[in-house]
């Protein structure tokens, strides 16, 4: 795609090491914007820089983990303060600590939440108080489908998710009278390391998380990141407060059941 | 190179309003482009506005709620273009409610068919001929009206409401075989129609445009831009949604 949507335009993405984050910032970044991405895998980002550099784009690394909130904050605070504007954040950065309720600990369960939950919310609100004077910018908050519906050992993440589509929504209203717009994008299945770390490269787990989706197969990064890159973009500029599944269908679709994925071997510890 | 390079799409209902926006931007993304709507003059206007952008259109005059009328308009667009890849089902006549006990069921009779069975037949018979060239994508106009209870326009929002499942389902249905459907969910827009409530009513206006939390009306183009996502390969995992378009509207 040739399009330039995002020339002149200042991103920050985390988690943009890998999967999601990285794909994302590619495509900002082939579209004309300035992306800072952040997380902790430092030499993953610099590896990016010249990815990004070889396709004509501009990244700029920040090593930094989105559960250190200061140096969060203080990050959107002084990309702002140098690029003289922030138009984009994608939170991205995830933290999927599954578990069976009785077995999940107090610390796997607040993990979900520190990441999922408390980092956004400074993310947003550092990001708010840019954009609203500047009158214009696009938050993109990354969930799951997990957050709409049900699944084992997935109480934590799936509630962390919830969460995090409902305050997305509330600051959408907030910002919205301000010409800043909060939407959700909310992955299903993505061919990503996250995946093949959760289904611990188990060829037959894919194949029935394939089989229960619509169009039979997971997502690819781009797929997403196109998604995330429209709502981004003005060409979504009456879109706020929504929750935008990338599933294959699988959210829309009544549960079919056709295995119990608890029969499987070692797959209640896996997931 | 454009987001609908080579592809073909038919966009009913697209003689005015959103339905012209859509044809407009489909026609913008490179596609080529069939318009249909009941009124010959409007849609005949909507070809010459494609055609002064250097686009490729032509104008099917058919009703869409009528099932050989439906069967015609599929046909043509075989017979102009070859084949069909994408298609947005934007018709939809209201006939108006009010209150359950006083409106006749003939008006909610008209209204079910003008919005829900013309959506159900145009898929119907847009599925087989995308089908025949290994999938396709549909994008059906729904309304807000169909997410929550809103009082005096129950024929209207059972009708939208329909519309959202028909596409939940059939995306279920037709995943498997390269065809994705889903549905684009309006807020208050500025089209012709509202546009000329306002005029009669200043002091609606206002009012209106604070269903969005963004404080101010949708553009038609708002709209398009929303289904020509749905319709290209940037949503090619997006199936079975319900896209609301609307400033904010619904999240309250």
């Amino acid at each position: 795609m040739t399009t330039k949507r995002f020339e002149g335009r200042v991103a920050i993405v985390t988690g943009a090491s890998m999967g999601i984050g990285r794909a994302t910032a590619i495509q900002l970044c082939d579209e004309g914007a300035i992306v800072i991405g952040c997380a902790r895998r430092k030499p993953k980002l610099d590896e990016l820089v010249d990815v990004i550099a070889s396709r004509g784009g501009t990244f700029i690394s920040a090593g930094l983990d989105v559960g250190d909130t200061d140096a969060f904050a203080k990050l959107i605070n002084d990309t702002a303060r140098e690029h003289g504007r922030l138009d984009v954040l994608v939170n991205n950065a995830p933290s999927v600590i599954g578990g069976m309720v009785v077995d999940q600990s107090l610390e796997d369960w607040r993990s979900n939440f520190g990441i999922g939950v408390d980092s956004v919310f400074i993310g947003v609100q550092a990001a708010m108080r840019i954009m609203i004077p500047q009158r214009s910018g696009s938050i993109i908050n990354i969930s799951s489908v997990s957050s709409l519906r049900a699944g084992l050992a997935s109480g934590g993440y799936g509630g962390a998710k919830a969460a995090l589509n409902q305050f997305s929504q509330c600051a959408a209203m907030e910002a919205a009278p301000h010409n800043v717009r909060i939407n959700v994008v909310a992955p299903g299945a993505v061919d990503t390391p996250g995946l093949n770390a959760a289904t611990g490269k188990n060829e037959q787990v894919k194949k029935i998380i394939c089989d229960a989706i619509p169009m039979q197969r997971a997502a690819t990064p781009e797929e997403i990141s196109s998604a995330i890159c429209f709502l981004a973009s003005d060409d979504a500029a009456f879109i706020t407060g929504v929750i935008l599944p990338v599933d294959g269908g699988k959210t829309p679709q009544m549960y079919v059941p056709s295995f119990d994925i608890t029969k499987l071997d070692n797959q209640a510890e896996d997931r | 190179m454009t987001l609908l390079d080579n592809k073909i799409g038919l966009v009913t209902g697209s003689g005015m309003g959103i339905g012209r926006a859509i044809a407009l931007s489909y026609a913008r993304e490179g596609a080529k482009v069939a318009v249909a709507d009941f009124n010959a003059e409007a849609g005949r206007a909507t070809v010459d506005l494609i055609k002064q952008l250097g686009g490729d259109a032509f104008f099917i005059q058919g009703d869409v709620s009528k099932e050989d009328q439906v069967k015609d308009t599929i046909d043509a667009v075989i017979k102009q273009y070859g084949r069909l890849d994408i298609a947005c089902n934007s018709a939809a006549v209201s006939r108006g409610s009010g209150p359950i006990h006083q409106y006749e069921r003939s008006v909610f009779e008209q209204t079910l068919e003008m919005c829900l069975t013309n959506t159900w037949l145009c898929m119907k018979y847009q599925i087989p001929a995308m089908l025949e060239n290994g999938g396709g994508a549909i994008v059906n106009i729904s309304s807000n009206a169909s997410l929550k209870g809103q009082a005096h326009n129950t024929a209207y929002a059972a009708a939208k409401s329909g519309v959202n499942i028909l596409t939940k389902s059939s995306a279920a249905e037709y995943g498997a075989q390269g065809i994705r459907i889903n549905a684009v969910s309006p807020g208050v827009i500025r089209t012709p129609g509202v546009e000329k409530y306002f005029a009669d009513q200043p002091e609606m206006a206002e009012g209106l445009k604070r269903a969005a939390v963004m404080n101010r009306l949708g553009e038609p183009n708002e709209i398009a831009e929303a289904v020509t996502f749905l319709s290209s390969n940037r949503a090619s995992f997006v199936t079975g949604q319900i896209l609301s378009v609307d400033g904010g509207g619904s999240v309250r």
